[in-house]
């Protein structure tokens, strides 16, 4: 499927962890389709940050582009 | 919906049928077209228009009689368009240049007698499907007789200026022609596969030559139908007073003729040739009457300017009497026979994507198309069954309805759902089910009505608390539907007395229609029945008229309606009836739950009803009411009438309430604390009973700037959706953290959402309360994260995140 990667600089870090967030691959899935995307996450346990410009950008648009197959 | 449902469906609306003058045309010629070109002096244009249908406009529209001004509709608002006369303001300028493309010559050939208006439309006609034509002209030049024909009428030159594009297309010419000469038939028979007699450019010896039947002279006897003669492969026409009429026989001619030379059926479907009738509909409300545009110089006819002055009366007839009123059909720019195709091509699709399903999604179900058209045409029925079939096919877009659904949910749960005999009674006579919205907007009124009625009615009113269902109706979740529905029978079988269910009194007209339509085991009566049955006494009633605003669903409760306005007159309250109310009454943009499918057309659809009065508005819906309200409208309920006074329970800021006209909408986390509040009002105040204790998380405060809850409403995200956040967050420790500004982001999905806060702890509140900055969500699924690293002893292993 396709790849997107959305890594801005954040000050967010992981709170249990202590540990900055790195880009990582995740797969995300909505409606049966799954995606790679590569997003800000802690390396040690792997929380991912979903920045709001994504959630309301690009991830909107692919959610209702799926919702329209 | 299948092919055969759609054209029936399609025939109903009549939008795309003739306006008058093109249905009374026995050529079909597009008046309107014209006129619109005219009007704004499209010289070009106009003549396009003519020539679609019109064989040598230069020289019919010139002598055309206009058929079709005696079915002008302008007629009923002043005088009926000069149509004729518009004919030759267009033509009297020379028309653009006129393109033929010939195509490759048919086997078959075809032959003119006489070149009248008739038979120079058949040379036409064939010449331009390809058929070799030969015109056999009495005159010395091709139609020249017409100048003699119609003296004065035809300036010189007209003639071959227009005929010259028949040379174009190989349409061979005798001039002179013996066309008497005793043999003369049978030569042409020989040669010519069909022959067509122009009896307005023959005499009668001509006619006499070729042996077919007639009643004396040139009165050839046809069939109508077909032009065709006694004579095998011999058709005629052109006797006929009106030039029109006589091209018009030609054109039919030419067609019987194609057919014979084809060898297809000369008479199958040919319903629609010559004048007929037709079915559109056209409102002349609120057209001014105006007389037709005079003549300068009648001899000359009219000048340009008068020519578009004139053209600008032309009504252009059209329907779209619901697309007029409707915000949502207006919207798509298309009209009910268009939407119709697109949704059955939208549902058609296999692969590729789906267009129409927002336009699907976003009709209220209101039903005011259908009590507009002339034939009932129903986008409501249309659009429900189109979601029913796509939630079957798991095609339905989740978020188009999921907000709506989860609220449907929290309504059924245990924060709301109640159902309780009067306080002291075994059993209930009736059934008080104020409904959801009315509770979740004016909970205050809910408490008093039940007062008002337990003292009004004669046996015990029982109280229950939930949905009726709407919301999954109108979402095509039929299972979901009929599960509710059971519920609500199942409460009321239970209070009910010796098996008899307790007559449900409504305060929603949507709960009525509901049961109604789909419960009408239940006996059901609404509260302003009841009311209006006995003395209500009420607060001092305005001076000013209020709008009234029937519910979309009380379209067809004229009990309800004329209940209502019983009680307004018992209180003395001036009402203005809107021109579009009762049966035609317009939704407030909640219906059909367009308010969460296309939050944007909503809006529009309430301020288009809102602008539709400059009095204040009067609901008797909880949703109307704040709909309304919301476009800056003052808007009251009719409870604000009845039961004045401060709202105790509605968790509105006391300032909101001063004026219950301009009490703002409630927003969404609002109404579920509200409903909240209310059961638990109730269960002390009337049984005694505490409410069962909030979750856990809903224990914690939330602090929000007024612009950051707007914008939590305006993504539908809840007070409680960020308290759930927040716990999970902070009992996990799954959470990011910015040591920069103190603030923490989590997130949780708790069902098909997932919901990031951006929040800090509130200073000096213990733990308790948490001020929030920003709240997102997304409907894609991340993956959960690793459970929280073990601490470093490694005695805790496999803890859950």
């Amino acid at each position: 499927m396709s790849t997107f990667s959305f890594t801005p600089r954040t000050n967010w870090q992981c709170a249990a962890c202590g540990e900055p967030l790195t880009p990582t691959t995740v797969g995300v899935e909505y409606m049966g389709n799954t995606f790679s995307v590569e997003l800000p996450a802690c390396a040690r346990c792997g929380l991912v940050l979903v920045p709001e410009e994504l959630a309301l950008g690009k991830m909107l648009e692919v959610e209702q582009l799926l919702e329209d197959k | 919906m299948d092919q055969q449902e759609l054209r029936a469906l399609e025939s109903l609306c009549i939008q795309e049928e003739q306006p008058q003058c093109q249905a009374a045309c026995p050529l079909h010629v597009d008046v309107r077209a014209l006129a619109l070109a005219m009007a704004k002096g499209l010289g070009g244009e106009a003549w396009k228009a003519l020539r679609k249908a019109m064989p040598f406009p230069g020289i019919l529209g010139r002598l055309c009689d206009g058929p079709c001004q005696a079915r002008c509709l302008r007629a009923e608002a002043g005088d009926a368009i000069r149509i004729a006369a518009l004919e030759r303001a267009c033509v009297a300028v020379p028309g653009p240049a006129q393109r033929v493309l010939p195509l490759p010559a048919k086997a078959t050939r075809a032959a003119v007698v006489g070149a009248g208006l008739a038979g120079l439309t058949v040379a036409w006609d064939l010449a331009r499907k390809g058929y070799p034509v030969t015109i056999f002209d009495t005159a010395p030049a091709l139609g020249e007789g017409l100048y003699a024909a119609y003296a004065g009428q035809l300036p010189a030159g007209v003639v071959a200026a227009e005929t010259a594009p028949l040379a174009k297309l190989g349409v061979a010419v005798v001039p002179n022609a013996s066309v008497t000469a005793p043999d003369f038939p049978e030569t042409c028979l020989a040669t010519h596969h069909a022959v067509f007699l122009s009896l307005d450019a023959l005499d009668a010896a001509a006619v006499a030559v070729w042996d077919v039947d007639h009643d004396g002279g040139k009165a050839v006897r046809c069939d109508p139908a077909t032009q065709a003669t006694s004579r095998e492969g011999v058709f005629r026409g052109g006797a006929h007073a009106s030039p029109v009429w006589r091209a018009a026989q030609g054109r039919f001619a030419a067609t019987s003729m194609d057919r014979r030379m084809q060898g297809v059926s000369l008479t199958a479907r040919r319903e629609g040739e010559g004048p007929c009738a037709t079915r559109l509909f056209t409102s002349l409300a609120g057209v001014a009457p105006l007389p037709a545009v005079p003549m300068a110089d009648p001899a000359a006819g009219y000048s340009p300017e008068e020519a578009a002055q004139e053209a600008a009366r032309c009504l252009r007839c059209e329907c779209l009497e619901c697309v007029k009123t409707c915000a949502y059909l207006a919207a798509y720019k298309g009209y009910p026979k268009a939407y119709a195709r697109q949704i059955y091509n939208n549902a058609s699709i296999v692969k590729g994507n789906r267009q129409a399903n927002r336009m699907i999604n976003s009709c209220m179900l209101c039903g005011q198309c259908e009590a507009i058209c002339p034939n009932d045409f129903s986008m409501a029925t249309l659009c429900l069954d189109t979601r029913r079939g796509m939630v079957a096919r798991g095609i339905m877009p989740p978020s188009a309805h999921d907000f709506a659904l989860e609220d449907l949910r929290f309504n059924r749960g245990n924060a709301f759902a109640l159902a309780r005999h009067a306080p002291g009674a075994t059993h209930s006579g009736y059934l008080f089910f104020p409904g959801c919205q009315l509770a979740g907007s004016q909970p205050g009124h809910v408490a008093r009505a039940y007062d008002w009625l337990r003292q009004a009615m004669a046996g015990p009113v029982g109280l229950a608390l939930g949905c009726c269902g709407a919301p999954a109706l109108w979402a095509g979740r039929e299972t979901l539907f009929a599960e509710v529905l059971d519920e609500v029978r199942e409460t009321a079988a239970r209070l009910g007395a010796a098996g008899k269910p307790p007559t449900l009194i409504v305060a929603c007209a949507t709960c009525a229609s509901v049961f109604a339509a789909h419960a009408p085991d239940l006996p059901v009566v609404s509260v302003w029945e009841v009311m209006a049955g006995h003395a209500v006494a009420g607060a001092t009633p305005p001076t000013a008229p209020l709008a009234l605003h029937d519910p979309c669903t009380a379209r067809h409760n004229a009990p309800m309606r004329d209940a209502v306005r019983a009680v307004l007159r018992s209180l003395d309250v001036p009402v203005e009836e809107l021109r579009l109310g009762r049966e035609l009454t317009a939704c407030c943009g909640y219906g059909g739950l367009l308010y969460n499918a296309n939050p944007p057309l909503a809006r529009q659809a309430a301020a288009h009803r809102a602008a539709q009065s400059g009095n204040d508005f009067l609901a008797y819906c909880a949703m109307c009411r704040d709909n309304l309200a919301a476009t800056g409208k003052h808007a009251l309920h009719l409870f604000d009438l009845i039961f004045p006074g401060q709202d105790q329970l509605d968790s509105t800021p006391p300032q909101g309430q001063a004026d219950p006209a301009a009490r703002p909408a409630p927003g969404f986390s609002q109404r579920h604390e509200n409903r909240a509040r209310l059961k638990r009002h109730m269960l002390d105040a009337l049984w005694g009973e505490k409410a069962d204790p909030v979750p856990e998380h809903q224990a914690i405060t939330l602090r929000l700037a007024p612009e950051v809850a707007a914008r939590c409403e305006e993504r539908r995200i809840l007070v409680e959706d960020m308290q759930r956040v927040i716990q999970h967050a902070e009992t996990t420790g799954r959470k990011l953290h910015d040591p920069a500004t103190g603030r923490n982001l989590a997130c949780l999905q708790p069902v098909r959402v997932t919901y990031w806060v951006e929040y800090e702890p509130a200073a000096g509140a213990g733990g308790t309360a948490y001020v929030v900055h920003n709240a997102y969500s997304h409907r894609m699924t991340i993956p959960m994260a690793a459970p929280v690293p073990a601490p470093v002893d490694g005695a805790h292993d496999g803890d859950a995140a």
